[in-house]
Protein backbone atom coordinates (compact mmCIF):
# COMPACT_ATOMS: atom_id res chain seq x y z
CA UNK A 1 0.00 0.00 0.00
CA UNK A 2 2.57 2.38 1.07
CA UNK A 3 4.97 1.60 -1.87
CA UNK A 4 1.66 2.20 -4.70
CA UNK A 5 0.84 5.24 -2.33
CA UNK A 6 4.42 6.57 -2.88
CA UNK A 7 4.70 5.52 -6.83
CA UNK A 8 1.15 7.33 -7.61
CA UNK A 9 2.86 10.93 -5.46
CA UNK A 10 5.73 10.18 -7.51
CA UNK A 11 3.62 10.79 -10.68
CA UNK A 12 2.10 13.63 -9.58
CA UNK A 13 5.51 15.56 -8.61
CA UNK A 14 6.60 15.01 -11.56
CA UNK A 15 3.78 16.15 -13.55
CA UNK A 16 4.06 19.28 -11.80
CA UNK A 17 7.87 20.08 -12.72
CA UNK A 18 8.01 23.25 -14.11
CA UNK A 19 4.96 24.51 -12.32
CA UNK A 20 5.11 28.04 -11.36
CA UNK A 21 3.11 29.66 -8.20
CA UNK A 22 3.11 33.42 -7.62
CA UNK A 23 2.02 35.83 -5.29
CA UNK A 24 3.09 38.91 -3.29
CA UNK A 25 4.32 38.77 0.27
CA UNK A 26 2.19 41.50 1.52
CA UNK A 27 4.26 44.78 2.54
CA UNK A 28 6.09 44.36 5.59
CA UNK A 29 4.88 46.30 8.45
CA UNK A 30 6.94 47.10 11.64
CA UNK A 31 4.34 45.12 13.35
CA UNK A 32 4.74 42.18 11.52
CA UNK A 33 8.82 42.30 12.19
CA UNK A 34 7.46 42.75 16.05
CA UNK A 35 5.75 39.68 15.72
CA UNK A 36 8.48 37.92 13.60
CA UNK A 37 10.97 39.33 16.49
CA UNK A 38 9.21 37.81 19.23
CA UNK A 39 7.82 34.49 17.60
CA UNK A 40 11.59 33.39 16.19
CA UNK A 41 13.20 35.34 19.73
CA UNK A 42 15.58 37.27 17.97
CA UNK A 43 16.26 39.89 20.59
CA UNK A 44 18.09 41.96 17.89
CA UNK A 45 15.40 42.50 15.95
CA UNK A 46 13.00 43.11 18.48
CA UNK A 47 15.41 46.47 20.55
CA UNK A 48 16.44 47.86 17.57
CA UNK A 49 12.60 48.27 16.35
CA UNK A 50 11.94 49.33 19.60
CA UNK A 51 14.36 51.78 19.12
CA UNK A 52 13.10 52.54 15.39
CA UNK A 53 16.39 52.41 14.60
CA UNK A 54 16.17 49.79 12.02
CA UNK A 55 13.99 49.36 8.95
CA UNK A 56 15.15 46.69 7.95
CA UNK A 57 15.47 42.67 8.31
CA UNK A 58 17.77 39.89 7.23
CA UNK A 59 16.05 38.16 3.64
CA UNK A 60 15.77 34.99 5.89
CA UNK A 61 12.17 36.71 6.87
CA UNK A 62 10.83 35.98 3.68
CA UNK A 63 12.13 32.65 3.95
CA UNK A 64 9.71 32.12 6.77
CA UNK A 65 6.72 33.77 4.33
CA UNK A 66 6.13 31.15 2.06
CA UNK A 67 2.84 30.67 2.56
CA UNK A 68 0.84 31.93 -0.75
CA UNK A 69 -1.33 34.67 0.05
CA UNK A 70 -4.15 34.36 0.00
CA UNK A 71 -3.55 31.43 2.45
CA UNK A 72 -5.94 28.52 1.64
CA UNK A 73 -9.07 27.66 3.06
CA UNK A 74 -9.98 23.95 3.97
CA UNK A 75 -10.08 22.67 0.72
CA UNK A 76 -6.77 23.62 -0.07
CA UNK A 77 -5.20 21.78 2.99
CA UNK A 78 -4.11 18.09 3.27
CA UNK A 79 -5.96 15.84 6.02
CA UNK A 80 -2.38 16.67 7.94
CA UNK A 81 -2.88 20.73 7.81
CA UNK A 82 -0.10 20.81 5.08
CA UNK A 83 -1.24 23.03 1.65
CA UNK A 84 -1.73 21.13 -1.17
CA UNK A 85 0.37 23.79 -3.19
CA UNK A 86 3.15 23.08 -0.63
CA UNK A 87 3.42 19.15 -0.98
CA UNK A 88 3.93 18.60 -4.63
CA UNK A 89 2.86 15.09 -5.61
CA UNK A 90 0.82 14.29 -2.32
CA UNK A 91 -2.92 14.32 -2.65
CA UNK A 92 -5.24 15.29 -0.28
CA UNK A 93 -5.93 12.27 1.82
CA UNK A 94 -3.56 10.36 0.31
CA UNK A 95 -1.10 8.06 2.71
CA UNK A 96 2.24 9.88 2.09
CA UNK A 97 3.41 11.38 4.76
CA UNK A 98 5.64 15.08 4.03
CA UNK A 99 8.11 16.20 5.64
CA UNK A 100 10.48 19.16 4.88
CA UNK A 101 14.56 17.67 4.31
CA UNK A 102 16.12 21.32 5.06
CA UNK A 103 17.15 24.27 2.22
CA UNK A 104 19.59 26.17 0.52
CA UNK A 105 19.60 30.50 0.31
CA UNK A 106 21.27 32.58 -1.49
CA UNK A 107 20.78 36.31 -0.54
CA UNK A 108 21.42 39.18 -2.11
CA UNK A 109 19.48 41.94 -0.44
CA UNK A 110 18.25 42.66 2.57
CA UNK A 111 14.09 43.18 3.41
CA UNK A 112 12.67 46.97 3.71
CA UNK A 113 9.61 47.76 5.72
CA UNK A 114 6.93 49.49 3.60
CA UNK A 115 7.38 47.30 0.45
CA UNK A 116 6.22 44.38 -0.98
CA UNK A 117 8.25 41.21 -2.61
CA UNK A 118 7.21 39.16 -5.24
CA UNK A 119 7.19 35.46 -4.92
CA UNK A 120 8.03 33.00 -7.90
CA UNK A 121 8.24 28.86 -6.76
CA UNK A 122 8.96 26.24 -9.11
CA UNK A 123 9.00 22.51 -8.73
CA UNK A 124 12.73 21.92 -10.60
CA UNK A 125 13.41 18.18 -9.67
CA UNK A 126 11.96 15.32 -8.17
CA UNK A 127 14.25 12.15 -7.04
CA UNK A 128 13.96 8.71 -5.40
CA UNK A 129 16.21 8.34 -2.63
CA UNK A 130 16.53 5.62 -0.09
CA UNK A 131 16.64 1.40 -0.12
CA UNK A 132 14.50 -0.29 -2.72
CA UNK A 133 12.41 -1.30 0.75
CA UNK A 134 11.84 1.76 2.28
CA UNK A 135 12.11 4.45 -1.15
CA UNK A 136 11.40 7.95 -0.45
CA UNK A 137 10.91 10.88 -2.89
CA UNK A 138 12.91 14.15 -2.52
CA UNK A 139 11.16 16.98 -4.91
CA UNK A 140 13.26 20.06 -5.26
CA UNK A 141 11.48 23.50 -4.67
CA UNK A 142 13.17 26.89 -5.83
CA UNK A 143 11.51 30.06 -4.80
CA UNK A 144 13.00 33.40 -6.12
CA UNK A 145 11.98 37.02 -4.31
CA UNK A 146 12.42 39.91 -6.01
CA UNK A 147 11.64 43.61 -4.76
CA UNK A 148 9.34 46.23 -7.09
CA UNK A 149 12.70 47.11 -9.31
CA UNK A 150 12.64 43.44 -9.85
CA UNK A 151 16.03 43.25 -7.67
CA UNK A 152 17.01 39.57 -6.61
CA UNK A 153 16.53 39.57 -3.00
CA UNK A 154 17.01 36.02 -2.39
CA UNK A 155 16.55 32.54 -3.99
CA UNK A 156 15.63 29.44 -1.56
CA UNK A 157 16.13 25.86 -2.85
CA UNK A 158 14.15 23.42 -0.66
CA UNK A 159 13.83 19.64 -0.61
CA UNK A 160 10.53 18.38 0.69
CA UNK A 161 10.58 14.49 1.42
CA UNK A 162 7.73 12.25 0.80
CA UNK A 163 7.16 8.51 2.16
CA UNK A 164 4.57 6.21 1.67
CA UNK A 165 2.98 4.87 4.78
CA UNK A 166 0.64 2.23 5.43
CA UNK A 167 -3.31 2.90 6.16
CA UNK B 1 36.56 34.93 14.20
CA UNK B 2 34.48 32.72 17.13
CA UNK B 3 31.48 32.17 17.13
CA UNK B 4 30.14 30.84 20.76
CA UNK B 5 27.73 27.76 21.36
CA UNK B 6 23.79 28.80 21.87
CA UNK B 7 20.98 26.85 23.16
CA UNK B 8 17.09 26.88 21.77
CA UNK B 9 14.49 25.10 23.46
CA UNK B 10 11.18 25.52 21.91
CA UNK B 11 7.98 24.82 24.10
CA UNK B 12 4.38 23.84 22.70
CA UNK B 13 3.16 27.49 22.40
CA UNK B 14 6.37 28.96 20.78
CA UNK B 15 5.72 26.47 18.28
CA UNK B 16 2.07 27.36 18.14
CA UNK B 17 2.88 31.01 17.47
CA UNK B 18 5.15 30.35 14.49
CA UNK B 19 2.86 28.27 13.24
CA UNK B 20 0.38 30.96 13.51
CA UNK B 21 3.21 33.89 12.24
CA UNK B 22 3.76 31.74 8.85
CA UNK B 23 0.43 30.56 7.96
CA UNK B 24 1.51 27.19 8.30
CA UNK B 25 -1.31 24.60 9.02
CA UNK B 26 0.65 21.31 9.67
CA UNK B 27 -0.40 19.47 12.25
CA UNK B 28 2.88 17.78 13.54
CA UNK B 29 3.97 21.47 14.74
CA UNK B 30 0.67 21.66 17.18
CA UNK B 31 -1.54 18.49 16.91
CA UNK B 32 0.46 16.03 19.57
CA UNK B 33 -2.37 13.34 18.74
CA UNK B 34 -1.68 13.91 15.07
CA UNK B 35 1.91 14.29 15.64
CA UNK B 36 2.10 10.55 17.44
CA UNK B 37 -0.12 8.91 14.58
CA UNK B 38 2.33 9.94 12.47
CA UNK B 39 5.36 8.51 14.50
CA UNK B 40 6.27 11.39 16.40
CA UNK B 41 6.77 12.04 20.36
CA UNK B 42 5.32 15.06 19.76
CA UNK B 43 4.37 18.18 18.54
CA UNK B 44 8.28 18.91 16.33
CA UNK B 45 9.91 22.31 15.24
CA UNK B 46 9.69 23.34 12.08
CA UNK B 47 12.21 23.10 9.19
CA UNK B 48 12.32 27.25 8.92
CA UNK B 49 13.15 27.21 13.36
CA UNK B 50 15.72 25.05 12.87
CA UNK B 51 17.20 26.87 10.25
CA UNK B 52 17.01 30.36 12.34
CA UNK B 53 18.71 28.48 15.32
CA UNK B 54 21.56 28.08 13.23
CA UNK B 55 21.25 31.32 11.76
CA UNK B 56 20.94 33.26 14.98
CA UNK B 57 24.31 31.67 16.18
CA UNK B 58 26.13 33.13 13.29
CA UNK B 59 24.39 36.24 13.71
CA UNK B 60 24.98 37.22 17.47
CA UNK B 61 28.38 37.23 15.88
CA UNK B 62 28.23 38.55 12.66
CA UNK B 63 26.00 41.45 11.03
CA UNK B 64 23.48 39.12 8.55
CA UNK B 65 24.11 41.60 6.07
CA UNK B 66 27.52 40.29 5.70
CA UNK B 67 25.94 36.47 5.10
CA UNK B 68 25.66 35.65 1.10
CA UNK B 69 25.14 31.71 1.64
CA UNK B 70 23.27 29.48 3.86
CA UNK B 71 22.38 26.37 4.09
CA UNK B 72 20.63 23.50 6.36
CA UNK B 73 19.87 20.35 6.56
CA UNK B 74 17.47 18.18 8.69
CA UNK B 75 18.73 14.76 10.21
CA UNK B 76 16.07 14.08 13.02
CA UNK B 77 12.68 15.63 14.31
CA UNK B 78 12.86 17.51 17.16
CA UNK B 79 9.97 17.70 20.22
CA UNK B 80 8.73 20.93 22.00
CA UNK B 81 10.41 20.92 25.33
CA UNK B 82 13.99 19.82 24.14
CA UNK B 83 16.69 21.51 24.43
CA UNK B 84 19.60 21.94 21.61
CA UNK B 85 22.88 23.19 21.28
CA UNK B 86 24.38 24.57 18.30
CA UNK B 87 27.64 24.76 17.80
CA UNK B 88 30.02 26.54 14.68
CA UNK B 89 33.41 25.77 13.57
CA UNK B 90 35.01 28.86 11.25
CA UNK B 91 36.87 28.38 8.11
CA UNK B 92 39.26 31.12 6.58
CA UNK B 93 38.24 31.36 2.74
CA UNK B 94 39.07 33.51 0.06
CA UNK B 95 37.06 37.07 0.80
CA UNK B 96 35.45 35.87 3.76
CA UNK B 97 34.34 32.87 6.04
CA UNK B 98 32.54 29.43 6.14
CA UNK B 99 30.28 28.45 9.09
CA UNK B 100 30.06 25.26 9.77
CA UNK B 101 27.09 25.11 12.08
CA UNK B 102 25.69 21.56 14.15
CA UNK B 103 22.82 21.45 16.19
CA UNK B 104 22.24 18.48 18.55
CA UNK B 105 20.19 17.48 21.52
CA UNK B 106 21.24 18.20 24.93
CA UNK B 107 19.58 14.84 26.05
CA UNK B 108 21.44 12.50 23.73
CA UNK B 109 23.81 14.44 21.81
CA UNK B 110 22.16 13.29 19.03
CA UNK B 111 22.41 15.22 16.00
CA UNK B 112 19.26 17.47 14.82
CA UNK B 113 20.45 19.55 12.12
CA UNK B 114 23.20 20.69 10.33
CA UNK B 115 24.16 23.42 8.17
CA UNK B 116 26.47 26.39 7.07
CA UNK B 117 26.94 30.05 6.28
CA UNK B 118 29.27 31.77 3.80
CA UNK B 119 30.41 35.11 5.47
CA UNK B 120 31.66 37.84 3.37
CA UNK B 121 35.12 39.62 4.84
CA UNK B 122 34.86 42.91 6.85
CA UNK B 123 33.44 41.38 9.49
Amino acid sequence: MALSALAAAEARARGQIGHVIEWTVPKVRREDLGTWGSVTRDSALINELADFERDTVSAMYLVGQLQPHPWPTLDGLRTDGLALRDSPGADADDPVAVLHGGGRVELYGKVRTGMSYHARREVVAVETKGRADSPFLRVTVVTQFTDDDEELIAAYEEYILLRGVEA
Amino acid sequence: MRIPEQRFVWNELDLFRFSAATGNAHRIHYDVEHARAEGLEGVVVHTTLHALMLWQTVTAVVDDAAITNFEWRNHAPLVAGREVEVSAQVEAINSGWKVSLVERSLDDGSLICSGSATVRDGQ
